[in-house]
């Protein structure tokens, strides 16, 4: 489904290099549950970023069904994310404004989509246990419910590849562990999924697991010492 | 979906939305209420320039003008068939002719002004737009004021000029000029009385001002009068005018400085809440972009709730401009078939006012919103 081959991306900060990512390469497949882990800074959230065609890579390629994410237009790359990609990130970037049903439908409309989906609303909200919170605004939920409901909105619509970024970073275990089985569900139900987090809990519930250290792919029994100090990398 | 989203986000940061909607209702009210002020004040001020009196003499171009005001023998008579052929002409910018026949003559053994008078009408003075002179009907005389006095002479009464008996309709009021030594009489009574036949040696005439600046209306009326009646030269006393025409320019230069003042406040005003707002919704903006929507489509957002407000505004502020200049206004301006009124036919311009103000504004915030980096802003931690 996704490859990503020799990426690289690198970043000026105060006139200083920081290499995010370095000639990374690896397929993703269909059906994937890949967990990346790693230690701070070590460029997890800009592979993620990679991957959902938010990014352009210095250099390299990220294909998706083996068309190269970056030589298509913005428009393209709009439509690759409207139509497949679903986000998570660990601020839940909900609509303060929105109640939680429509933060939901967002994507909904985003896509175009006519119907309402309510059936598709319920039951993500029945299995995130947030079905009773959908007329409230995010205001008035607790940070586990904010986040059920981000990743409630990132599943609805269809969307193929879900990309999860630190989801139970702010969360307390009952929480993420709602959050980790909803994942497994859907994984189950054939969706992919790129988890990537520093929780050591989360590691096992993969099909597959990356490790990056200073923006490299490493063995995952490779301990972070043997490749020195991490940089700042977002 | 989204026409709910603007609704939302409008209702979420409501002293926002309404900051936003009272500055622009200030301004389009502002707006409305100056250029109603302009529009019926300079009807208003028309009107009591009309009611001053004839500003304009034209005369043969061979007569010393001085003849004319001094009612000398060396004035030089013309056919009054003149004014007719005047009025016709709607090029013109002189309008409420009178033929004037005037001679100085002895009348009861005084030496006064015989007057004869007959006003000559243009196709568009209609209803506010009436005649300044009124006819004197044949057989009858207006006295000046020193002049009924010499002939000892008022209302009612009668006296004989040249064996002629005419009735005193009215004695005017004292002018503290020589036209209070003025015998007005009916014109064709002053031709047969002075034996003029036919002939009249002024014709007096009012210049409208509402085509323009002083210079403009008078150049202008120059032009043409050399053009059609080369024969002929215009006197223009102007100075009533030029005072009316300052007045005019420095009220409009006044309220049109508050206006470009407001204007200038609303655009800084909507400028900064909207790079405000840029700042608190870039979260919003960077997870909109995540889920693919373009940056063309967000600024779309924004500006879509401002033309929203803008055209709400619109019509609030147009109402309450035209409500208060209705208030303020009718009171103290001299308008008769014309009174102060809402004007519909403001609405398209009040509308596009806004909607500039609100290009305008919404510019630098734009700028800003399509300069955000959503990658930064979704990996913030």
């Amino acid at each position: 489904m996704l490859s990503v081959r020799n990426v690289t991306k690198t970043y000026r900060k105060r006139g200083r290099l920081i290499h995010a990512v370095r000639d990374l390469s690896f397929d993703i497949d269909e059906g994937d549950f890949v967990v990346v882990h790693g230690p701070s800074g070590s460029g997890k959230s800009t592979l993620l970023l990679l991957l959902g065609g938010m990014l352009p890579p210095d250099a390299g390629e990220v294909l998706f069904e083996s068309n190269d994410l970056y030589g298509w237009s913005p428009g393209q790359r709009n439509r690759f994310r409207k139509q497949t990609v679903g986000f998570v990130f660990q601020r839940y970037f909900l609509v303060p404004y929105l109640s939680v049903l429509d933060n939901i439908r967002l994507p909904l409309a985003i896509q175009g989509t006519k119907t309402e989906h309510l059936e598709e609303i319920h039951r993500l909200a029945r299995r995130l246990r947030i079905e009773d919170r959908l007329d409230h605004r995010p205001g008035e939920l607790s940070a586990g419910e904010q986040q059920r409901a981000a990743v409630a909105r990132a599943m609805i619509g269809g969307k193929t590849l879900i990309l999860a970024d630190e989801p139970t970073g702010n969360l307390d275990v009952p929480n993420a562990e709602i959050i980790a089985e909803c994942l497994t569900e859907e994984r189950n139900r054939g969706r992919t999924i790129v988890l990537v987090t520093h929780d050591q809990s989360l590691l096992g519930i993969g099909t597959r697991e990356l490790r990056l250290v200073e923006g490299m792919l490493v063995d995952p029994g490779v301990t972070e010492e043997a490749h020195g100090q991490t940089q700042d990398a977002p | 979906m989204f026409p709910k989203m603007l609704l939302q986000q409008a209702r979420h940061r409501w002293q926002v939305t309404v900051l936003l909607w009272l500055a622009m209702t200030a301004l389009v009210s502002l707006y409305v209420y100056v250029d109603n002020s302009a529009r019926f004040s300079n009807r208003s001020m028309q009107l009591i320039m009309k009611h001053m009196g004839h500003n304009l003499y034209i005369l043969p171009r061979r007569a010393e003008a001085r003849d004319t005001y001094l009612c000398t023998g060396g004035q030089i008579f013309f056919p009054d068939t003149v004014t007719a052929e005047m009025a016709e002409h709607l090029e013109l910018n002189s309008k409420y002719y009178v033929s004037v026949l005037q001679e100085q003559t002895d009348v009861d053994g005084q030496s006064l002004i015989v007057t004869g008078i007959k006003p000559v009408h243009r196709a568009d003075e209609s209803g506010e737009k009436a005649h300044l002179t009124q006819p004197i009907p044949p057989g009858q005389a207006r006295l000046g004021a020193r002049a009924a006095g010499r002939l000892g002479v008022s209302a009612g009464g009668s006296f004989q000029v040249k064996s002629s008996t005419l009735e005193v309709a009215s004695v005017l009021e004292s002018q503290g000029a020589l036209d209070d030594y003025r015998v007005y009489l009916n014109l064709g009574d002053a031709q047969r009385i002075l034996d003029r036949p036919n002939q009249i040696n002024v014709i007096q005439a009012f210049l409208c001002m509402h085509q323009g600046s002083l210079p403009k209306v008078t150049g202008h009326q120059k032009q043409v009068m050399e053009k059609l009646f080369p024969a002929f030269q215009v006197i223009a006393v102007t100075s009533i005018a030029r005072g009316r025409d300052l007045a005019r320019r420095t009220t409009s230069g006044y309220l049109y400085y508050l206006l470009a003042l407001v204007l200038g406040i609303t655009v800084v005003i909507i400028a900064v809440t909207g790079l405000q707002e840029v700042s608190d919704r870039r979260q919003e903006v960077g997870i909109l972009l995540a889920m693919g929507v373009s940056y063309a489509r967000i600024v779309g957002l924004y500006v879509a709730k401002l033309f929203a407000i803008a055209l709400l505004a619109s019509f609030t502020g147009f109402l309450v401009g035209s409500c208060l200049s209705r208030e303020f206004l009718s009171p103290m301006l001299v308008t008769h078939s014309q009174p102060v009124a809402v004007i519909w036919g403001q609405f398209p311009r009040v509308v596009l006012l806004t909607c500039l103000v609100v290009v305008l504004a919404a510019f630098l915030p734009m700028a800003k919103l399509v300069r955000l980096d959503p990658n930064e802003i979704l990996t913030e931690e």
